[in-house]
């Protein structure tokens, strides 16, 4: 991998307020804390899990062209997001009331003030930091108070070696609502870094539902965190089918009383991929619940790590805390690494953890076929119920749908 | 003849279950398999069924002429083969309309056959569950899941049912039922008797051959036949046990 700093200094021009003081500065400042080399890549927590294949092989072009956007309404359309090679937005029906969204480049002083209150969350993490560096797209976006708003973004990638760091601020207003679906559907050989910075004021709800179906060589590192407030509530579900490597962290600080924050997600991968999720939940108020749950199912060589995490406060009574990971392993050589951890300071709480990893239940298949169900089917019916269980609380049905479409898909290809 | 099994060996880790065991039904019979526990009769149905941790030491099992060895264990299903379970698994998330529609659809399928119109199963699932005591909300839920014992055999004979089987094997479906459920259970097994299609009993009690009076009861000791004959060896055995078999 080449040095960072001179990834850096080439790219300068082409980097979000590269020229500017402060952006060169709080770069500088990174770079030199964080010592981006290769051995780093090997001691970092961050970057345990991850495909190595991917890191060392990140492409570095980053798109010489500056973000552009159009904002446009459309009849008989859903609200959206299309984010074309990281650069080209085009913002559909949300030239509205409720809604404000402007891309990072139109205005530096608010992307300074987002990045200096963001500035400590994943201090440690190495691909949040070259997101940092590199931060070439993104967007900012408020729904304003009392607003409802369901809408899509779209990641398309059609320049092959396209390289997308990119920030999403978005926040909701007090008692606002949003369903917010975010598509990753890309063939293009192409590295997506994306965050997303989420701040859910008082009495606010989000629902983030991912979908996340790209081919082999369309690499994805998706983070995100959600400050949520008082009685606010930030329900996420990532499902993933795609064919690439990537990796999923997800983090929630429930910071007001009667907060909550539910991640949850599935997976599905063969071949070689590596699938790296993790989810964090920091309960810092009283009468806050969480439910952090991933499934997964591997087959061939797949490999895949689920590390979840509840951290208690000492002044966060009243926690209602839920950890569980499942995985159904295919094959002998798929393998799955779950850890679920508890960090508790408080005396009234309720968490609990649980972890079931495994083979097909050889007695529910048996069942299965001597109903007539061949054994493909049979593997089929178990995968998609397995899945149905989360799938089956998401209200959305085109996302549901479209979901339930990929398994049908994955199980073609991949069960026999 | 439907079933013929010729001098049946089975073992499983070394240890022999079934020994020299011959069995024949035709078309349309009703057998019982009484016998002691440990005697192998599970074992027989489970071999029957597929199941592949047994061993197979020697001797041959027909089906509708077909070698049974020869076929797995969802062609033996789709043959007409049924095996209703003593102890039915719960399979959550699997719902029960869409295991019973997949296990029509592939016994249609293998028979060269058209799949079932979603309107006229929901018909037939509706009235078979019906005369099974079974409420709508039994339908919403997974297989067996939540299920009491006494469901869980009635939603064996819903199968049972649904599936039309040419050979049914009940491995001891009374176990466990009260009386009103035994009489659910019994009706909807007295319902499928036909020319064409055959019912072994496998049970412990008299009771249930009250209620669906066999043509032939065989007593299983020890892994093979030791005594067939009519449903007067049934009322012998409620007397007097199996000692005197061995």
């Amino acid at each position: 991998m080449e040095n960072i700093q001179n990834i850096y200094d080439t790219n300068i021009k082409s980097i979000l307020g590269g020229n500017l003081d402060y952006f060169r500065n709080y770069r500088q400042e990174i770079i030199k804390n964080f010592a981006l080399d290769h051995q780093l890549i090997q001691d970092n927590e961050s970057t345990k899990h991850i495909d190595r294949n991917v890191l060392n092989n990140l492409n570095f072009k980053i798109n010489q062209s500056s973000l552009n956007y159009k904002h446009s309404n459309k009849d008989k359309l859903d609200s959206s997001i299309i984010v074309k090679n990281g650069i080209d937005y085009s913002f559909i029906n949300l030239n509205n009331k409720s809604v404000i969204i402007n891309p990072l480049n139109s205005d530096f002083d608010l992307l300074i003030n987002k990045l200096e209150k963001n500035k400590d969350l994943f201090k440690d993490d190495y691909i949040v930091n070259l997101n940092s560096i590199f931060l070439n797209s993104g967007f900012d976006f408020t729904l304003k108070e009392n607003a409802n708003l369901r809408t899509i973004i779209s990641y398309e990638n059609d320049q092959p070696d396209s390289t997308v760091y990119a920030k999403n601020f978005l926040n909701i207003k007090k008692n606002s609502k949003l369903l917010l679906i975010e598509r990753f559907v890309n063939q293009t050989r192409s590295n997506s870094n994306i965050i997303n910075y989420f701040e859910l004021e008082e009495g606010s709800e989000v629902i983030h539902l991912v979908i996340q179906n790209n081919s082999n060589e369309s690499n994805i590192q998706f983070t995100s965190h959600a400050s949520c407030h008082k009685n606010s509530v930030f329900n996420q579900f990532v499902f993933n089918s795609g064919d690439v490597s990537l990796r999923n962290h997800h983090y929630a600080n429930l910071i007001g009383e009667h907060s909550e924050a539910n991640l949850k997600g599935i997976f599905l991968a063969g071949k070689k991929q590596i699938i790296d999720n993790k989810t964090n939940i920091n309960h810092l108020n009283h009468s806050c619940s969480s439910n952090q749950t991933y499934k997964g199912v591997l087959t061939d060589k797949a490999k895949a790590s689920y590390l979840s995490k509840t951290f208690v406060d000492k002044q966060a009574q009243k926690t209602d805390g839920y950890q569980l990971s499942k995985g159904i392993l295919l094959s002998e050589d798929a393998y799955f690494h779950s850890k679920p951890e508890l960090k508790i300071f408080a005396d009234d709480v309720k968490c609990s953890h649980g972890s079931t990893i495994g083979p097909f239940d050889n007695e529910e298949i048996f069942y299965l076929r001597t109903r007539g169900i061949n054994n493909k089917d049979a593997k089929s019916l178990l995968i998609k119920a397995f899945c149905q269980d989360l799938l089956s609380k998401i209200k959305d049905v085109s996302y549901s749908n479209e979901a339930d479409t990929l398994i049908d898909e994955w199980l073609m290809s991949h069960i026999n | 003849m439907l079933l013929s099994i010729n001098n049946l060996s089975v073992s499983i880790e070394n240890k022999k279950i079934l020994n020299n065991l011959s069995l024949e039904i035709n078309e349309g019979e009703v057998h019982a398999i009484m016998g002691p526990n440990g005697s192998g009769k599970s074992t027989l149905s489970n071999v029957l069924a597929g199941k592949e941790e047994y061993n197979i030491t020697s001797g041959e099992i027909k089906f509708k002429d077909k070698n049974i060895f020869d076929l797995n264990i969802e062609e033996r299903a789709q043959e007409g083969l049924f095996l209703a379970f003593q102890y039915p698994i719960a399979i959550p998330g699997v719902s029960i309309t869409a295991f019973l529609q997949a296990a029509m659809n592939s016994k249609l399928k293998a028979n060269g056959g058209k799949e079932v119109d979603p309107l006229t199963f929901a018909k037939r699932l509706r009235e078979t569950s019906n005369q099974l005591g079974f409420s709508k909300d039994v339908l919403r839920r997974s297989v067996n899941e939540g299920f009491s014992g006494g469901e869980k055999k009635r939603f064996e004979i819903l199968q049972m049912s649904m599936l039309k089987p040419q050979l049914s094997i009940l491995d001891e479906t009374d176990s466990g039922l009260d009386i009103d459920a035994l009489k659910i259970v019994t009706e909807g097994v007295n319902n499928l008797r036909s020319k064409t299609s055959s019912c072994l009993i496998i049970t412990h009690y008299q009771r249930l051959l009250d209620q669906i009076a066999p043509d032939y009861v065989h007593v299983l000791a020890k892994g093979r036949i030791v005594k067939s004959g009519g449903k007067s060896i049934a009322e012998d055995i409620e007397l007097s046990g199996y000692k005197k078999f061995g």
